[in-house]
């Protein structure tokens, strides 16, 4: 004999001790407070948002994919986000409209649109290239300023507050208005996903170049500091191999973070400082080009 | 002599399972749905025969059937469970049903269990043809393939028993829509509103964030991507947590199923 209110006692007892088990096991916060760019990649990976060009599966991702479309002037070109690719088109971008042609030899971005060589369709086809935003993916890229696309990295990190790219970029794009208001917003907005991911060493990072171009040298050393501490916390051991958590990006801003570190230590400090610390994470990172330099430049005394 | 209580309900439940799962055949969703995988068995066999060029290729047409045996086998079973109880009320068969001894209880648990099955079945037929007309990637974990298997059928487990209990309140098509919502959308939405949560806290760990982990967000039980992107399998604790989540879920939604319709008036 089924008792029905029985079972739902039961039911609802279990069920409420249940989420405690999965969310205790899932509370690591590498994996809750921040995603990584592979986990993004994956979760963006399967075959139905790749057949739907720039469907993404989650808000966060399809506001940056309409950031893209802001930066290109409307145009839908194939996507090819990531962080990298973004801040190299900011930083081209600075001081307003403007083209850029991509390196010699790459291979230039495909439109969602296709040419009219590689159109099937016509007549239709050139309807369409006429009447939405499109160009020869030969010709040069028309960025469009970066303020446009801020609105939508605040709408993104609102949406998805660990999604860690939205609040770097957004903040690169603040620093590069270049005043006084607009850099104390960047603050704001790093010191909200700082809140939201305290292990991301990258907004440090960030943080410490806004601050250093506000003056404010001693707290730029400071979160130059805490980024390559945090980046070294996360970074794999041993020498620089790609892995899920760890990519070229990463290893390229713990780098930054550390070069800036010292460079800081030696201008607000002493060289002995500096060498000091460049020699700590020697140890650590021995087969690194840049620490050799710069460990190289602090222990040879400076031509009078 | 009347026969066993215990016997009994296994006989009702044998008769209601037998009924859902004839139905299922005759229904014309199951012909949509096999139409549907036959244009991708075509596709992928064709792409077979010229050749997968590359191991991305291979994932993405990996990919692309687990993925369309997941939706349409989901489809299926919720549309089977959204229509049990208000196809029938509206042709007047459950009173008859009713009238014998069958409890109302058992008449809910029947009917689960065979759109439970009838899911699981479609999904497992559906994931078959996938997996034998697509190419498998290198790097690929079987492990994973088999948990991916069996949070699928969690997953129809607990979408159908939503859909049950929602059509005890509601019209089938709302039931139909609202389910198919939470299952394909809730995901992204339910991440949203975590988010949220979590940052006007402060701190993930807050009491939003405790309220939402109790609804079912479907993608924790949606492994397709990772299979495809050579990710290893799931650690025993966070498989069997993640049965025993979607389980309870589906428990709790019977419960209450049996519940409201002790209690509603027919």
């Amino acid at each position: 004999m089924i008792r029905p209110r029985l079972l739902f006692a039961s039911a609802a007892v279990l069920y409420l001790t249940a989420p405690l088990l999965v969310s205790v096991q899932q509370r690591d916060p590498s994996v809750l407070k921040r995603e990584t760019r592979q986990v993004q990649e994956q979760r963006n990976a399967s075959a139905f948002a790749r057949m739907l060009g720039e469907f993404r599966t989650s808000l966060g991702d399809m506001l940056f994919v309409k950031t893209e479309r802001y930066l290109d002037s409307g145009i839908a070109y194939e996507p090819h986000i990531d962080a990298r690719q973004m801040e190299s088109s900011g930083q081209v971008a600075e001081g307003g409209a403007h083209n850029h042609d991509h390196a010699a030899g790459e291979e230039p971005v495909k439109t969602l649109i296709r040419t009219a060589n590689a159109d099937f369709r016509g007549f239709i086809g050139k309807l369409e290239r006429h009447v939405k935003p499109w160009r020869d993916p030969n010709q040069p890229h028309q960025h469009t300023a970066g303020t446009e696309l801020l609105p939508w990295y605040r709408l993104a990190t609102l949406s998805d507050p660990h999604n860690v790219r939205n609040y770097v970029i957004g903040a690169w794009w603040l620093k590069t208005l270049n005043t006084p208001e607009q850099r104390e917003e960047a603050l704001k907005f790093l010191a909200e996903g700082i809140a939201a991911n305290p292990k991301a060493y990258e907004l440090y990072l960030m943080k410490g170049y806004v601050l250093r171009q506000t003056g404010k040298q001693q707290d730029a050393l400071g979160s130059f500091a805490k980024s390559a501490e945090l980046g070294l916390a996360k970074r794999p051991a041993g020498p620089f191999k790609e892995s899920p958590g760890w990519d070229t990006t990463d290893e390229e801003q713990l780098l930054a973070a550390m070069t800036m570190q010292i460079n800081l230590t030696r201008d607000l400090q002493s060289t002995g400082s500096a060498l000091a610390i460049t020699e700590d994470y020697e140890k650590l990172l021995p087969d690194e080009g840049a620490l050799k330099r710069l460990h190289h430049e602090l222990s040879t005394p400076a031509p009078r | 002599m009347s026969a066993h209580p215990v016997t009994h309900t296994r006989h009702t439940l044998y008769w209601l399972i037998r009924g859902v799962l004839l139905e299922s055949i005759r229904r014309r969703e199951t012909s949509v749905v096999l139409l549907f995988m036959g244009l991708f068995l075509v596709g992928s066999v064709v792409v077979r025969i010229v050749g997968v060029e590359s191991a991305a290729a291979a994932s993405f047409i990996l990919n692309l059937g687990l993925s369309l045996a997941w939706i349409l086998a989901m489809i299926v079973a919720i549309i089977m469970a959204a229509r049990q109880f208000p196809d029938e009320q509206e042709s007047r068969s459950l009173y008859p049903l009713l009238a014998k001894p069958v409890s109302r209880s058992a008449y809910v648990l029947g009917k689960w269990l065979a759109t439970l099955l009838v899911g699981v079945g479609t999904a497992l037929l559906l994931d078959g043809i996938a997996l034998l007309a697509s190419p498998w990637p290198a790097g690929t974990s079987p492990l994973l393939l088999v948990q991916v298997l069996i949070l699928q059928g969690a997953a129809i487990g607990a979408a159908t028993a939503i859909a049950f209990l929602l059509s005890l309140i509601f019209s089938k098509a709302l039931t139909m829509v609202v389910t198919g919502l939470w299952v394909f959308g809730g995901n992204a939405l339910l991440a949203f509103v975590r988010n949220r949560a979590a940052f006007a806290q402060g701190d993930g760990s807050g009491g939003f964030s405790w309220l939402f982990s109790y609804l079912p967000d479907f993608g924790r039980w949606d492994f397709i991507n990772a299979l495809t992107a050579g990710e290893p399998s799931l650690t025993l604790m966070d498989f069997a947590s993640r049965l025993l989540l979607a389980a309870l879920f589906a428990f709790l939604m019977l419960s209450s199923a049996m519940v409201l319709l002790e209690r509603k008036p027919l």
